[in-house]
C-alpha cells in the first residue's frame, strides 16, 4: 500500500499518470471515496495519461463512457446509480476487463465481489482542507513491481 | 408523413407518433405511466435493464393513442446515440426490425439533437427555418452543452461542461443536502423560498488554455464538480440543524443560483459573440424554474426570441426523437442492417 498527498486537483491528475504509467492490459482501477473526493478528477488523469484527448466528463447518468486510447479502449464506468451487485451483474461490466482493455469504475463498492483480481483500489479521502486529499494506493496482489516515486 | 420514433438511451423507454413536422399524434414514456397501469411496480427509477421488456409495451400504447394500425406509419426513427450501449441497442434492434418489415425508411438521430430541436414542439413556437443560426443549450443530467444550429443537421458545438453535468450538480446537491436521490426538482421547489444570497458558492469559471476543453472556448464551457465539493465542505462546516427550514432553503436557492449563474453567463458570452437568431432551452434541467426565469429576464433585454421545451419534452422522450426527422434534420439510414449504435461520449454534434 502507498499513501500519496494531492495539494490540488493538477498534483491529483499526475498521480493518476504515475499509476496509469504502472497499468497492465487488462486491469481494472476501482476508484474508492465519496461525493465530491475527486474520483472524476482522477479518472481523467489516468485516460488522459493513457492517450484520451477529448475531454473526460462524469459518466453518472450514463453509467459507462467508453474512449479509444493507446492501442485499446478506456472504459469509464460509474456505479452511483446502481444499488446492488445485481444491478450492476445486468451491465456485463466483466466484458470490459476480460480484454486488453483499461476499466475505471467508481463507486466500485456496488459491484460487490464482481471485481477480478488484477484490480487496483484507490481510496481518495477528503478529510484534510478543501483543496488536499490523501490517496491509497492497494496495487493488485500479484503486481510486485509497484514503485512510488513520488 | 407519419413517424414513429424509439428513444432508449438511458433510463427511460419511449416511443411516440408524430406527423411530420410537428404534429405529436402520441407521447409515451415508460416512467410516466401510471403505476397501476401494465408497468405497475415493474419499472424501477433505474430502467436500463427493462427496456426489453417495456418496449413492446411502450410502442403498442404509441400507437394506441395515436390511433394508427402498423401500416399507417411512413418511417421509423430511433436514437442511436450518445447513452448506455445495451440501452440503445434495444431501440435500434426494434427500429430496425421494424423499418425492414413495414418497408420504410428509418432515420437515426442523435439524441443530443432531440434537445435541441425540443422546444419547437411547443405549439407558440416559430417553425425553425425562420431561426437559422440559433443557438441551443441543452442541460440534462447526463448533459450539459451549448451549440449554434446552423441549418437542420448543421451543428458548430461551442462549449460543454468538463466534469459535471448540470444535472448531477443539481441531484447530488441534493443528496449531499440530504433531500434524496435524484433530489434536484426539490432544490428547485426549496429555493423559491430562500435568500439566493446567502451563501457565495464558486461558480466553476474554466481557465482559458485550459488542456480540458481541446478546441473548444474555455468561455463557453461548464465545470460543475466543484461547486458539488464546495457544498460539501460547507456543510461540514455549518451542519444544518434538522427542521431548520429557512437555512436549508437559503443552501439550496444559494446552491441554485450558483449553477444557473454559471449557465446563463455562458449563454450570455455566446449570444454576444455568435450571430443567434433565437435561443432554445431543452433537458431535464431546462424545467428549472429560476434558470427559466433569469434567462427569460435576459432573452427579454437582448430582444432575442426565447424558446423553452415544455416540460412534458425536457425529460427524455421519443417525440424529440420524432420531431428531428420530421424536420429534416435527421439522417436516413442507407443499410439498415448496418446501423450500430454509437454510445461515445466523444460523438456529441
Amino acid at each position: 500500500m502507498n499513501t500519496f498527498v494531492s495539494h490540488s486537483a493538477n498534483e491529483t491528475l499526475d498521480i493518476a499518470a504515475h499509476i496509469a504509467s504502472q497499468l497492465h492490459p487488462g486491469d481494472v482501477v476501482a476508484l474508492f471515496g465519496s461525493l465530491g473526493a475527486g474520483k472524476t478528477t482522477f479518472a481523467r488523469g489516468l485516460a488522459n495519461a493513457l492517450g484520451v484527448s477529448s475531454s473526460v466528463s462524469s459518466p453518472t447518468y450514463t453509467i459507462q463512457h467508453t474512449y479509444k486510447a493507446k492501442g485499446a479502449s478506456l472504459h469509464h464506468i460509474d456505479l452511483y446509480r446502481l444499488m446492488t451487485p445485481d444491478d450492476v451483474d445486468m451491465l456485463d461490466i466483466e466484458a470490459c476487463w476480460e480484454s486488453r482493455d483499461i476499466t475505471i469504475i467508481e463507486w466500485p463498492e456496488r459491484a460487490g465481489d464482481l471485481l477480478p483480481p488484477q484490480t487496483w483500489r484507490i481510496h481518495i479521502s477528503m478529510d484534510l482542507s478543501p483543496e488536499e486529499r490523501h490517496i491509497e494506493v492497494i496495487p493488485p496482489t500479484h503486481h510486485s513491481k509497484f514503485i512510488n516515486n513520488e | 408523413m407519419r413517424i414513429l420514433a424509439i428513444e432508449t438511451s438511458c433510463d427511460e423507454t419511449a416511443a411516440s407518433v408524430l406527423d411530420a413536422p410537428l404534429q405529436v399524434c402520441s407521447h409515451v414514456v415508460s416512467s410516466q405511466i401510471d403505476a397501476h397501469g401494465p408497468f405497475g411496480g415493474v419499472v424501477p427509477e433505474l430502467a436500463c435493464r427493462e427496456h426489453v421488456k417495456a418496449l413492446p409495451l411502450v410502442l403498442d400504447q404509441a400507437l394506441v393513442e395515436s390511433g394508427d394500425g402498423w401500416s399507417a406509419l411512413d418511417a421509423i426513427a430511433v436514437t442511436y446515440g450518445p447513452g448506455l450501449a445495451g440501452a440503445l441497442l434495444t431501440g435500434v434492434a426494434a427500429a430496425q426490425g421494424l423499418s425492414a418489415r413495414l418497408g420504410v425508411p428509418l432515420f437515426a438521430v442523435n439524441h443530443l439533437h432531440g434537445h435541441v430541436f425540443s422546444a419547437f414542439l411547443d405549439s407558440a413556437a416559430p417553425s425553425p427555418g425562420s431561426l437559422y443560426p440559433f443557438l441551443s443549450l441543452v442541460v440534462s443530467g447526463g448533459h450539459t452543452c451549448l451549440v449554434q444550429v446552423k441549418g437542420p443537421g448543421m451543428y458548430q458545438l461551442l462549449g460543454t461542461t468538463v466534469d459535471d453535468a448540470a444535472g448531477e450538480a443539481f441531484d447530488k446537491g441534493a443528496t449531499l443536502m440530504g433531500l434524496g436521490y435524484p433530489g434536484g426538482h426539490r432544490i428547485d421547489d426549496l429555493a423559491r423560498e430562500g435568500d439566493k444570497q446567502a451563501i457565495r458558492f464558486p461558480r466553476g469559471v474554466v481557465k482559458a488554455g485550459s488542456r480540458l476543453t481541446g478546441v473548444l472556448d474555455a468561455r463557453c464551457c461548464f465545470s460543475f464538480s466543484g461547486v458539488k465539493t464546495a457544498l460539501r465542505y460547507y456543510l461540514a462546516e455549518h451542519p444544518l440543524a434538522a427542521g431548520d427550514t429557512t437555512r436549508l432553503a437559503a443552501i439550496a436557492a444559494s446552491y441554485q443560483e450558483a449553477i444557473v449563474d454559471a449557465l446563463v453567463k455562458r449563454v450570455t458570452y455566446a449570444l454576444d459573440t455568435t450571430e443567434a437568431k433565437a435561443l432554445t432551452v431543452g433537458g431535464g434541467v431546462s424545467m428549472n424554474g429560476r434558470l427559466r426565469t433569469v434567462l427569460q429576464a435576459l432573452c427579454a433585454k437582448r430582444k432575442v426570441p426565447l424558446l423553452l421545451t415544455p416540460h412534458m419534452y425536457c425529460g427524455d422522450n421519443a417525440t424529440m426523437i420524432a420531431a428531428v426527422a420530421g424536420l429534416g434534420a435527421a439522417c436516413v439510414v442507407s443499410d439498415v442492417a448496418k446501423l450500430d449504435v454509437d454510445p461515445s461520449p466523444e460523438v456529441l454534434f
